[in-house]
Order: C-alpha cells, then sequence, then structure tokens
C-alpha cells in the first residue's frame, strides 16, 4: 500500500528525514518510535502533503503511485489521513458542517453521490458510538474550547468519518489520561478491518499495549535504524534508545 | 432648486443668493448646505477625514443630481427584496420615495410615513445633526427629493421589519441619487431597519445616502445595511443616530459590492445608559475601496459602545477604519470598545485602520485594537488534510472570519441572503451557515 524508498526531506533548509524507508502492507500496525528531534513528526506531515516540507530525494508511493506531488487534499481525497499530534481550533465552523463537506469532497473524488443531512446525521450517529462523543461536540466549533482529551478523540472521530486506507497518527497519546487514552485506542481498534493500516508515531509503549503492532521501527536521525516485532517497544521501554544510538554510531 | 445644475464646479465665487429664490424652511437650509458645499468644493486627500479615499471617481464625473424620473416598475424590482417576506418594503429610486411601489404589499404597519416637506418632518430636519460640516451630508441636504420620515410610536414592537430598498437607475445616464430617510423610534419600541443599496449601471452613478434615527428612551433598533452595488456605482452613506436614556441601538454594514464606499456612521449616546453596538463587513476584490469611518460620542455618564469592524481585502482592494470615540467630560463609567480585523488575501491589498481615542472623563473603561494578517496556514492545512480543495478551505476559513458580524444579524432571510452573496464572492459552492 504505501512504499517509501530512500526519502530525504527537509524542512526551512534543514535536512530532517535522512533516507527513509518503510513498507506497509495493507491491514498492518506499523509503530514508529524514536527520541525526540529523530524525524517522526516530519514522517507524518511529509505523508499528508504539509508545503512547509520539502522532498529532496526518494520516492513515496501509495498504491504503487507516487504522492510525492500531490496536494494535501488530493492525498486525502485517496485515502491518506493525518491525525494531527495538535489539532487546530477553528471558530465559527461546527464540526458537523466541516465534516459534512469534507465527507462529500472525499465522496465527490470516488465519483459518489453527496450525502443529504438526513443520510449524514445517520452516519455521524454511528461513528460517534466510537469514541462515545457526545452529541453537543458535533454542534461546537471545531476543537474550539476542547480538552486535549475531546480534540484527540475528535480526531479519531473524522478518522472514522472519512474511512480512510492509510491512518498515520501523529503522538495521538500525548495529552491524554488513561480513561481517554482508553476510549481513543478503542475507537482506532475499531477501525482495524485487516484491510486498512495504520502508521502509529508514539514516544511511549503505554499506546501499544492498546494498539498492537505488527512491527516496532525505531526513527533515529532521519532514518528507521531498528525494526522488530511489538516486542521491540518493550525492549525501548526498559532500555531507552541509548543502546540503539551506540549501536548505530559504531 | 435649479433643475440644471448637472455638475457642480466649485469657485469661491460661485454662491447662490437668497433673495433671488423664494425661501421657506426646507429651502433655506438647502440654499446654505449647498453655499457651504460650494464653498469648500470635494475634500482631497490633505483633508484627515479622507486622507485614504480618492474622490476623484465622484468629482469628475458629470452626474444629473436632479434626475428622479425613472422607468423602473415594480416588476422590475422583484430581484431587490431580499430581506425575506416578512417585511414591510418602502422603495426609494434615484433617492425619491415611491409610494407607489407600497400598493401591492399585505402588511399593514403600525408606523407613519410623512414626507420630509410636511409639517411634522420638520421639526427633525436639522435638528438632529447640522449637515453644514460635512461635505456630502450638505450636498444631500442640497439635493435630496421626497424623502421621508418614518415615525414608529411609543411602546410600538414591531415584528415585521422595515426594508429600504434603494435603487439608483443609471441606465440612461449618470445620475446621483441623494435619499433621505429619518427615522423616529418611539418610547420603548423595538424593530428593525434594513437598507439594501441596488444600481443599475450603463453609466456611473453615486448614491449619497442619508439616514438619520432619533431613537427614544427605552427603545431597542437595529438597523442592517447591505452594500451589493456593481462596480459602476460610488456609495457615499452616512448614518446619523441619537440614542436616548436606555436605548440601544444595533447597526451592521455590510459592503461587498461598489466601486467606491465610503460609511460615515456618527453615534450620539446623549442620555445616561445608552446602548451602541457598531458591526462592519466588507469583503471586497479587484479595485473596489472601502473606508469606513465612525464616530461613537459618550456625551452621558452609564453608556456602552462596542465597535467590531471586519475587512477580507483580495487583489488590489483598499480598506479603511477610522474609529473616533469621544468621551465627554460628564461621561463617567463609560464603557467604550472598539476592535479592527482584516485579513489581506494577496500582496496587493491595502488596509488602513486608524483609532482615535479622545477622552475627557476619568472613570472610564476603555479599549480598541487593530490587527491585519493573512489567514492562517496551518487551519488551511488542517482543512485541507480532510479532503477540501484548497480554494474552498480558504472561503470556509474567510466565512469563519466573517461570521462573528453576519451570524448576529437579527433576520434570517437578510442572513442567508448575505451568507449567499459570500459564497458567491469568495467564489465557493460551500454552503455557509448552520
Amino acid at each position: 500500500m504505501l512504499n517509501i524508498k530512500n526519502l530525504h526531506a527537509s524542512v526551512e533548509g534543514k535536512e530532517i528525514l535522512n533516507g527513509l524507508n518503510l513498507q506497509v502492507n495493507p491491514g498492518e500496525v506499523h509503530a514508529i518510535m524514536g527520541p525526540n528531534g529523530s524525524g517522526k513528526s516530519t514522517l507524518a506531515s511529509v505523508l499528508a502533503g504539509r508545503e512547509a516540507y520539502e522532498v529532496n530525494e526518494g520516492e513515496v508511493l501509495y498504491h504503487g503511485e507516487s504522492i510525492i506531488e500531490l496536494s494535501p487534499e488530493d492525498r486525502a481525497r485517496k485515502g491518506i489521513f493525518l491525525a494531527f499530534q495538535y489539532p487546530i481550533e477553528i471558530p465559527g465552523v461546527s464540526n458537523a458542517n466541516f465534516l459534512k463537506t469534507a465527507v462529500n469532497e472525499v465522496r465527490k473524488s470516488k465519483g459518489l453521490e453527496a450525502l443529504d443531512s438526513k443520510d449524514f446525521l445517520k452516519l455521524m450517529k454511528d461513528k460517534m458510538q466510537l469514541v462515545k462523543m457526545d452529541k453537543s461536540m458535533t454542534q461546537r466549533s471545531v476543537n474550539e474550547g476542547f480538552s486535549g482529551g475531546e480534540k484527540k478523540r475528535n480526531e479519531i472521530f473524522q478518522m472514522a468519518m472519512l474511512e480512510p486506507e492509510l491512518c498515520v497518527l501523529d503522538e495521538t497519546d500525548s495529552g491524554l489520561d488513561i480513561d481517554a487514552l482508553r476510549i481513543v485506542s478503542d475507537g482506532i481498534n475499531a477501525l482495524r478491518d485487516g484491510k486498512r493500516s495504520f502508521i502509529v508515531i508514539t514516544h511511549y509503549q503505554r499506546l501499544l499495549d492498546y494498539i498492537v503492532p505488527d512491527f516496532v521501527h525505531v526513527l533515529y536521525k532521519g532514518k528507521i535504524v531498528k525494526s522488530g516485532p511489538k516486542e521491540l517497544a518493550l525492549e525501548l521501554e526498559e532500555k531507552g534508545y541509548d543502546w540503539i544510538k551506540e549501536e548505530v554510531e559504531i | 432648486m435649479n433643475s440644471s445644475v448637472d455638475t457642480l464646479s466649485v469657485t469661491n465665487e460661485t454662491s447662490i443668493a437668497e433673495e433671488n429664490i423664494p425661501v421657506d424652511g426646507l429651502q433655506k437650509l438647502r440654499l446654505a448646505a449647498l453655499n457651504k458645499f460650494l464653498k469648500n468644493g470635494f475634500p482631497d486627500s490633505k483633508h484627515e477625514e479622507w486622507k485614504y479615499l480618492n474622490l476623484k471617481p465622484i468629482s469628475e464625473t458629470k452626474y444629473n443630481h436632479c434626475m428622479v424620473a425613472s422607468p423602473l416598475k415594480a416588476s422590475d424590482l422583484e430581484q431587490f427584496y431580499d430581506a425575506g417576506s416578512d417585511t414591510v418594503n418602502l422603495t426609494f429610486i434615484n433617492g425619491r420615495y415611491c409610494s407607489e411601489f407600497y400598493g401591492h404589499q399585505s402588511h399593514k404597519h403600525p408606523f407613519s410615513i410623512y414626507s420630509l416637506e410636511s409639517k411634522e418632518a420638520e421639526l427633525y430636519l436639522e435638528t438632529l445633526r447640522n449637515s453644514e460640516d460635512e461635505p456630502f451630508h450638505a450636498l444631500n441636504t442640497a439635493f435630496h427629493q421626497g424623502g421621508i420620515m418614518i415615525h414608529v410610536p411609543d411602546n410600538c414592537r414591531m415584528p415585521m421589519a422595515i426594508h429600504l430598498l434603494y435603487v439608483n437607475d443609471s441606465q440612461h445616464e449618470a445620475v446621483a441619487a441623494h435619499p433621505k430617510c429619518i427615522v423616529v423610534a418611539g418610547k420603548n419600541s423595538a424593530f428593525q431597519v434594513i437598507a439594501t443599496y441596488h444600481s443599475l449601471n450603463n453609466f456611473p452613478s453615486l448614491t449619497n445616502t442619508v439616514t438619520e434615527f432619533l431613537i427614544g428612551e427605552g427603545a431597542v433598533v437595529e438597523f442592517d445595511i447591505k452594500q451589493n452595488e456593481n462596480s459602476k456605482a460610488n456609495h457615499i452613506n452616512r448614518v446619523y443616530a441619537r440614542v436616548q436614556r436606555k436605548a440601544v441601538f444595533d447597526i451592521f454594514t455590510v459592503t461587498m459590492g461598489g466601486a467606491l464606499v465610503r460609511n460615515n456612521l456618527e453615534i450620539i449616546l446623549s442620555e445616561p445608559n445608552a446602548c451602541a453596538h457598531l458591526n462592519g463587513l466588507t469583503v471586497a476584490d479587484g479595485y473596489q475601496v472601502v473606508d469606513n469611518h465612525t464616530v461613537v460620542d459618550h456625551a452621558s455618564p452609564n453608556c456602552e459602545s462596542n465597535q467590531l469592524y471586519k475587512n477580507i481585502l483580495d487583489d488590489h482592494s483598499q480598506g479603511v477604519f477610522n474609529g473616533k470615540i469621544f468621551v465627554r467630560k460628564d461621561a463617567q463609567k463609560t464603557n467604550a470598545f472598539q476592535s479592527s480585523k482584516n485579513v489581506l488575501l494577496s500582496n496587493t491589498a491595502v488596509m488602513n485602520a486608524k483609532p482615535q481615542l479622545e477622552i475627557y472623563a476619568d472613570d472610564v473603561k476603555c479599549s480598541h485594537g487593530a490587527t491585519t494578517g493573512q489567514l492562517d496556514e496551518d487551519a488551511l492545512f488542517y482543512f485541507r488534510s480532510r479532503g477540501i480543495g484548497e480554494r474552498d478551505a480558504r472561503a470556509l476559513l474567510n466565512y469563519t472570519f466573517a461570521s462573528d458580524v453576519i451570524e448576529k444579524i437579527n433576520n434570517d432571510a437578510l442572513k442567508s441572503n448575505l451568507l449567499k452573496l459570500l459564497s458567491q464572492k469568495l467564489n465557493t459552492a460551500v454552503e455557509f451557515g448552520e
């Protein structure tokens, strides 16, 4: 589904990703871990098409086609979803209206008819249950005045509404207490259907107790320096990153 | 009045002597105003109040100032009834109130309409505000014909709005229309007035409009102005309001169309506990110039005023906000706030924001602020990352910026009409609103 080959990317002239390789097949969950500043959030931004990030070298193939030149909206319409580390507050547009516009844009790009209000409300009602969202949250302005936990729940709610194929979760666990973490993780797990793929970027092993990955990768200095099964996360939690850094330096 | 005056050439020698013309009350005012105008002429950019506005499109065009006849029929006007059906429509064509267009409306209204030449109106002519200080107001006084006074009786709470529909018909020549309307709100009355301006242009037009309000004790009045004329239309709008004890005056000025638009709002809070809210939204592109000047005069204690003006400027358009607040010596416990917020969508759009506070009382709360920036790139990316195209994402962000002005308007039909205009103006198919 996703094939990243020798990816070099920079922001404001500074190279952050430095020859990253990653292959994600349908239905797989990949966890990306790594120390601060290793390039985890840059990877998320590059995949979603943020304009400030420049790809200098390498390839990002999605279903065999390069997406590097695609706009963020075209990537979203093709099924790539980024759950933001810091979701943006947008006063003046209700969550429901925002999502209706987004859902219908994505449908339009697939040649599907726009959902009318009734069908949309039904869809919203179904998906709200996934993340235990209150109805009032859909009527409020997008993320405005939401707590940290509510914002992250809203990201997963949006993900459920848009039904993407590839979900990139950028530190979705940051700022969550245990209860919120469980709700968000349950929501994500409910969306695992054997075809949808996930890239889970996190600092902590804790999240991976709830969302069990198929692979764990360690990102360091802009490339993946170690990959392993889910047990690798436990090892990292126990020993920190120093031993990996040492391995790499040698 | 000499109806052959079709341009206004100005020299210091030009003046019209009273003794040559029979003079009654209104004529006397007209003469004084015209002489004052002829003496000073059109203001230029050296005039502090007019420094950001190039008036050449007005001063160098030969307008017919006395052209009130128009072949427009009722059916030509239907397109302009955009404040919904729950309104009493009062139509002005080229400045003249046309009672003949009233006939087909079913609403019976509880207010009175008087000609400005009537005895009832005489009391309010020039007593609210002397027009000679301000050049375009003086011009309006000299030339207004067929203006009206609306009197809403005490304790009258009107569910339907009064829609003042102004049409400038410049299809056959360049017309300068000088409509004038005085609104007297009786004690404890409550109602809404909507003014919409339209122009039909084969030639350039000038609409130089004056609306004056006397808001009686305890009255609550909302005045919504919609300016969406085309790119050959120039527009000078003056609103004056005297707000009395415990009365509330809310005003919305929404400007999307017109070549050169100047709004002069002057609100005096003349008695204790009066309150005024001034809201403005301008969405301009091309070479439009939209200039909002406000004066809020706190002449009495315990009054409150709040101003929120927003501009969305694209292409080479220019916006001006000049907001003056006076707090007189006796106006203790004043609350006066002002905010000017602006978004520039291009590198060539210009915004000039100038707050002016003159405070002579010592126990007051006053604040002002002005910000001018661009659309938030993070928010834009957030929208786009959800599949919303760039143009629609920008439009939605502009809507969010504009919404806290539009959504406050207390008339659903007008609101949805404005939201539709906004999406047209922003070139998007996205429907705004809830």
